[in-house]
């Protein structure tokens, strides 16, 4: 605390980054990410890596901040609307939402929707009001200790992140480790790193910048999350009925959502899926600590706003290894690490200082766009409601032809969409196998900086 | 008929991380350079442990509830549509590929001709729109349109 406070840097940072967000367009760039974050969270079957893969091509038109800016939006803002599908109708958006389920949707059929979905809106602003504020207080620290990894020690740290999600991913070790392998693999046609040679081309000329990122992330979470949502009986799983809106009455999980922000704020540090691990062990600390452990299951206030601030101070919390140390913690952070490459931001200990408005600007943005989470989740719960009972055959062609035309933005060819096209299979095809292909991308997106910081490592002692 | 369609997959997965590592084992530079680490260090060795991950991948159990007929009939619709678009594309352009995709995924999809033409009409313009006009990204226009103005 006292580095922090004698560090006059974090204040100049901040008033810095105050100043770069002065912008009626970022602003609602900011609130077109969280707004679309959140409306993707609540249809099922569609996550926040694919709405991140469908923006993923405005990266290349917009400046760095209010690109990154939009895309984090979109991250956050789906965390709360999977809550939002959980709690009226009991089917979870995303997997990090299957916690507030247990508790949520029993308090939606007992005619407490709307107070359900507030508790859950204001837990979510909770947690994440808390865990920027610990990136603020943390920045100064993890920047120092960070000097002191080189190109071995990074090296390492990345390999360790992938084994840890070899371990913790769903599907088993050996599975992960199979899509970590193929993610590797994949990443390692077109230009060698440190060597500049082309490799494993094969004679394809289009295989001279590697495989796509935007191709690889509108194939596997777009058009692979909508063929396995048609490959199942999704359309029945939406027609369900969904409890009246009654008015908010009652703020008594506080303190709940404080412990699960503390929770989630440091799982969100370590490369584990922690969205789904914080929200989880929140509810289990909760039902621990309750008075009344026999209410859990039936519509405990505690059991939904602990996992739900755990789960929005996660998301907020994995910005800081991304930003600081270049380490993605989850896929959806590999792939912002992507855009920040494409935008020609360097994240690493040196970056409050070398980009001091990027980096507080975002901050200052993340913090910004938790308020806006928090008007929004009040105002449209009724929008939500109807939003999540649209049939899906209206919704997946207007899915696929944005897949198909962010993909030829992104690689600027038709080279794009046939990738896209042949990823989606993929992802089908892992998914048959009870593979994930989160660990995938994670691996594609870290290899490259994997490999070269373990060559400059063997080439500093050869 | 579903554990044939389910071994098939499992097949097709290891068959595929195979070839995967086999290509980067075999089509990768030398491993040392001027007897330095070379750019084929790290691909041989990711291909190596590929190979024999692959090797060692589990079997998943077949799920009797999952890929049926209708499924797979269902699943066909995206991807005839993608290919539609893929196909034409170049030939055709960006609008009328889409808009024809677009209904054939809605057709597919079990909607009616009226939804279809609604969702095909939106989606196509505010597409056009958001590409061309808000970000001034020029979606091509096809090799029949642009013959067809030069006539």
């Amino acid at each position: 605390m006292d580095a922090f406070l004698a560090d006059p840097s974090v204040f100049s940072g901040v008033w810095a980054g105050m100043a770069a967000v002065c912008s009626l367009k970022l602003w609602l760039l900011v609130l077109s990410g969280v707004f679309l974050g959140m409306t993707v969270g609540v249809l099922p079957g569609f996550g926040p890596p694919a709405a991140m893969a469908l923006l993923f091509p405005l990266v290349y038109v917009l400046e760095p901040l209010p690109g990154i800016s939009l895309l984090s939006g979109i991250f956050y803002g789906a965390k709360y609307g999977g809550a939002v599908t959980s709690i009226l109708m009991g089917i979870p958006g995303e997997a990090d939402a299957v916690a507030t389920l247990f508790e949520g949707h029993p308090l939606a059929l007992g005619g407490k929707a709307r107070q359900a979905l507030a508790a859950a809106t204001l837990a979510s602003f909770t947690g994440g009001m808390l865990s920027s504020l610990g990136m603020v207080l943390l920045a100064p620290v993890l920047s120092r200790a960070a000097l002191f990894f080189g190109p071995a020690g990074r090296a390492a740290v990345m390999a360790c992140a992938l084994l840890l999600v070899a371990f913790t991913s769903p599907g088993g070790a050996r599975r992960s480790l199979c899509m970590i392998l193929l993610g590797l693999v994949l990443a390692l046609p077109g230009m060698a790193p440190v060597y500049g040679t082309a490799r494993l081309t094969f004679g394809f000329w289009q295989l001279s910048e590697g495989v796509e990122l935007t191709s690889l992330l509108l194939g596997m979470f777009g058009i692979g999350d909508l063929l396995a949502a048609l490959l199942s009986d999704h359309e029945k799983k939406t027609e369900h009925a969904f409890a009246p809106v009654p008015p908010l009455k009652r703020l008594s999980a506080f303190a709940a959502a404080l412990r699960g922000s503390i929770l989630g704020f440091l799982t969100g540090l370590i490369p584990c899926g922690a969205g789904v691990t914080a929200s989880f062990a929140s509810h289990a600390l909760e039902k621990r600590l309750s008075r009344h452990p026999e209410q859990f299951g039936n519509g405990a206030w505690e059991g939904l706003a602990g996992p739900e601030a755990s789960n929005n101070a996660a998301a907020m919390a994995s910005f800081a290894p991304l930003l600081l140390l270049g380490l993605p913690t989850n896929p959806i952070m590999a792939a912002l690490l992507g855009a920040l490459t494409i935008v020609g931001v360097v994240p690493g200990p040196s970056l409050p200082e070398s980009q001091p408005d990027f980096y507080w600007g975002l901050i200052v943005c993340l913090v910004m766009g938790n308020v806006l989470l928090l008007a929004l989740g009040l105002g449209l719960a009724g929008f939500w409601a109807y939003l999540a009972r649209l049939p899906f055959r209206l919704l997946w062609p207007v899915i696929l032809l944005l897949c198909l035309t962010g993909s030829y933005v992104g690689a600027d060819g038709i080279s794009g969409p046939v990738q896209c096209l042949f990823f989606g299979l993929l992802s089908v095809l892992l998914r048959r196998n009870g593979c994930s292909p989160a660990p995938l991308v994670l691996a594609f997106v870290l290899g490259p900086k994997l490999e070269t910081h373990l060559l400059q490592a063997l080439l500093s002692v050869w | 008929m579903s554990s044939f369609r389910t071994s098939v997959f499992r097949h097709a997965l290891r068959a595929l991380l195979l070839a995967a590592g086999a290509a980067a084992l075999l089509d990768s530079p030398p491993v040392l350079s001027s007897g330095l680490p070379g750019p084929g260090l790290w691909p041989r060795l990711s291909g190596a442990l590929l190979l024999l991950c692959a090797v060692l991948l589990p079997s998943k159990e077949p799920d009797e509830r999952s890929c049926t007929s209708s499924s797979l009939r269902r699943a066909l619709g995206p991807v005839l549509s993608c290919l539609l678009w893929i196909v034409l594309l170049q030939p055709a352009g960006w609008l009328p590929a889409t808009f024809l995709s677009a209904l054939l995924a809605c057709r597919t999809g079990g909607c009616s001709m009226k939804e279809s033409l609604l969702v095909c009409l939106l989606l196509s313009a505010a597409l056009w729109l958001g590409m061309e006009k808000l970000l001034r990204y020029s979606l091509p226009q096809g090799t029949l349109f642009v013959l067809a103005c030069g006539v």
